[in-house]
């Protein structure tokens, strides 16, 4: 077994954003030439060292929809978007107090402007947070009234979660209830993101009683939270009032797939290239995202732009869509979470965003909600990007040698790669062309599948050439032990020839 | 005495490979019996820049470990600079140091039992760098042994050789080595001082000269 680790050592470099001008001119002058199809900035990734390289264009953004070109009037300041399992689109027009539903050829088919609870029409202007169900239940997290509204689609509020009595759920700062977020897994549990809580998910099941808290970020401890726990005990009262407190950043969003796994996002990190900003976790609660070569976000540059997840899309094939709300930009990563492509940007241009609120994916389509510009952006994936998808997911089901051909044209088409060419080498390994593996394992800087490979080739060919070295390494011996003697009897020959000269 | 007869018999280009097991006798036989070769000792130290080189650019890809190496630019006088220069520097300062301190050995002794102490070092970095070629990245922990054995090796070398050499005691010797440490921080300091003076001064110079040249050529 062949390990394809790429521990990522990535560091921050000065050069980052000297590369990045370099790649938002070379993106401007591409996108002249285009005749501006939705690709302002140019798409990027990062290498194994951490500098940020220039890619092939992965997904280009082909059309935008606002509501007034769906029909429906202008949206106003529209939170979240859910794409359904039958391919519907839901928008959570949350200043217009409604709810537009597209279907999957982006006509509006329905508008839900409506909500009766018991007689009562409640408003979902305070709604940041939309799932919908299976059983095409509609779960509204409104976060101004702090509840959780089911509704179906002709708006009647069928279930009203509040706050559940429990004595796991005790009150206090941490335990808020102001649903951010929600989502519902195949069990029917309910999971729901509050703000200005540290602890994780709650988990509510189909009875309102209260399950739990499911995942949770953690504090890193790091030289500097030492020192500064050092300090706190020689701090006065007063002083240690106006210290950091250690507490664990809230997740900011949530997406379920279809085997269950929920994927998180944390806004910030300051420590992208180590801290888990994405997290996959398992029905535990636990993440299994965690090998070395993950590396999420961009890199930062001193103090003057983080990655500021807002939202994360996982599609059918596992595929991961993060958005960053600071910069517009969205983080592809395969269903193994490398990275793959970096695109999107912010601008008021087709393809780039000014307020990214949400993200989904629509067959092999993405959707970006803009809260601002108050429309939807729809990204398809281009030649390149539908290579990519293809190749990682015959690789990622182990068809090694299906995905070769995939990733020669991978290569062929971006050099830079690096995965592609791993990829590659891996494919060339099961084939049984280890000489060529070996090359493409040290173009993808994947070290340790480029050691085990030597180490293959160095086998095979002890096995194949073993008389000839061990009869070989016998007769070097042999040579060199008679070699020195004979020199070693020359010399002292000489020098007792001079000693005598000497005493004559 | 009679041992010491008995080994100046020995060739001059052998007699390294004899220090290398018995460094107390041979260092001492080396200053008393001016059994050196100059010429082996350059020797020593021309390999150790191949080292140098070697290890940067010519250790296999699973190997490289430090940005530098997997860049894989070989900068010849940076490798110039962290191997002939510095010991020729620590050979100065710790002759500075020494002839203040009694000590017996003169500078081409130093320079030359310096030398000598580094075999094990070179030899065995140079064999490292071959061997990662062969030997895939769960096996080089042998290699950190390999690494480990010249350096304790030749560090004792040069202990021992530093004793012999200015007829010191333990104690003094180490003494003397720390205060050479300083020294050589003390050259290199200077050494910086220096050249950002001369720069200075340069370019005061070249101001003028342009300035006169803009005006009146």
């Amino acid at each position: 077994m062949i390990s394809v680790g790429h521990d990522l050592r990535s560091k921050p470099r000065s050069a980052f954003w000297k590369k990045l001008c370099l790649t938002a001119g070379a993106a401007l002058l591409l996108a002249g030439q285009r005749g501006g199809a939705g690709t302002v900035h140019a798409d990027y990734r990062y290498d194994y060292f951490g500098n940020a390289i220039p890619s092939q264009y992965s997904y280009v953004a082909e059309t935008d929809y606002n509501g007034l070109q769906l029909g429906v009037g202008a949206f106003n300041a529209p939170t979240d978007l859910y794409v359904s399992g039958d391919n519907r689109i839901f928008i959570m027009d949350a200043g217009n107090d409604r709810i537009v539903v597209l279907n999957g050829e982006y006509e509006a088919e329905k508008v839900i402007d409506e909500f009766q609870m018991d007689g009562e029409t409640v408003s979902v202007k305070g709604v940041t947070g939309i799932f919908v169900h299976t059983d095409g239940l509609m779960y509204l997290a409104d976060k101004a009234a702090g509840r959780i509204l089911v509704a179906d689609e002709t708006g009647k509020v069928v279930r009203c979660i509040t706050r559940p009595e429990s004595t796991l759920l005790q009150e206090n700062s941490t335990t808020t209830f102001l649903p951010r977020k929600v989502l519902v897994d195949s069990r029917d549990i309910i999971y729901m993101l509050s703000e200005n809580s540290t602890q994780g998910a709650y988990m509510i099941d189909a009875g309102g009683a209260f399950l739990g808290f499911y995942g949770r970020n953690e504090v890193q401890l790091t030289f500097r939270r030492v020192y500064e726990l050092a300090m706190r005990r020689f701090a006065s009262e007063e002083q240690r009032s106006k210290m950091q407190n250690f507490i664990p950043v809230e997740f900011t969003n949530f997406d379920i797939d279809g085997q269950g796994f929920i994927y998180t996002v944390t806004a910030y990190s300051e420590r992208p290239e180590s801290d888990d900003m994405i997290k996959k976790l398992n029905p535990l609660g636990s993440n299994i995202y965690t090998d070395p070569y993950y590396s999420w976000g961009d890199m930062p540059e001193g103090n003057t732009y983080h990655t500021t997840y807002t939202d994360i899309a996982v599609d059918q094939e596992g595929f991961t869509y993060a958005l960053d709300a600071y910069s517009g930009r969205i983080f592809w990563y395969d269903n193994m979470g490398r990275q793959q492509a970096i695109f999107g940007g912010s601008g008021a241009y087709l393809g780039a965003f000014t307020a990214p609120a949400a993200i989904d994916t629509l067959g092999g389509d993405v959707l970006v909600l803009d809260s601002v510009k108050n429309n939807i952006t729809v990204f398809e994936p281009t030649y390149f990007g539908e290579l990519v998808k293809r190749a990682f997911l015959l690789y990622n089901g182990g068809y090694y040698g299906e995905s070769r051909e995939l990733f020669e044209e991978l290569v062929k088409m971006d050099a830079n790669y690096d995965w592609a060419y791993v990829g590659l080498g891996r494919a060339c390994y099961e084939d049984g062309d280890w000489e060529e593996a070996k090359e493409y394992f040290r173009s993808g800087v994947a070290t340790e599948a480029y050691s085990e490979v030597k180490g293959d080739l160095r086998n095979r060919n002890l096995k194949e050439h073993f008389t000839g070295i061990f009869f070989g390494i016998l007769l070097g011996c042999f040579v060199i032990i008679v070699a020195a003697r004979l020199i070693g009897a020359y010399l002292t020959e000489r020098r007792k020839a001079a000693v005598d000269r000497e005493l004559k | 005495m009679k041992k010491l007869g008995y080994y100046s018999s020995m060739s001059k280009y052998r007699y390294p490979f004899y220090i290398l097991l018995h460094p107390a006798d041979g260092f001492r036989e080396l200053k008393v019996n001016n059994k050196f070769s100059m010429g082996f000792a350059n020797g020593i130290l021309a390999l150790w820049v191949l080292l140098g080189i070697l290890d940067w650019g010519y250790v296999d890809f699973d190997f490289k470990v430090t940005d530098r190496q997997l860049d894989g630019q070989v900068n010849i006088f940076q490798v110039l600079l962290t191997t002939v220069l510095i010991f020729a520097i620590s050979v100065v300062a710790n002759w500075c140091f020494c002839t203040l301190m009694d000590g017996k050995g003169r500078m081409k002794e130093i320079w030359v039992a310096g030398a000598y102490a580094l075999m094990p070092y070179v030899v065995l970095g140079i064999v490292r760098v071959g061997l990662t070629h062969g030997m895939v990245s769960g096996e080089a922990v042998y290699l950190t042994y390999l690494n480990v054995v010249g350096v304790a090796w030749s560090a004792l070398l040069v202990f021992v050789g530093l004793m012999e050499i200015h007829d010191y005691s333990g104690p003094k010797t180490l003494t003397s080595i720390f205060l050479t440490l300083c020294g050589v921080m003390i050259i290199a300091f200077l050494v910086v001082l220096v050249s950002g003076l001369a720069t200075q001064i340069y370019s005061f110079f070249a101001t003028i000269y342009f300035e006169l040249k803009l005006r009146y050529l």
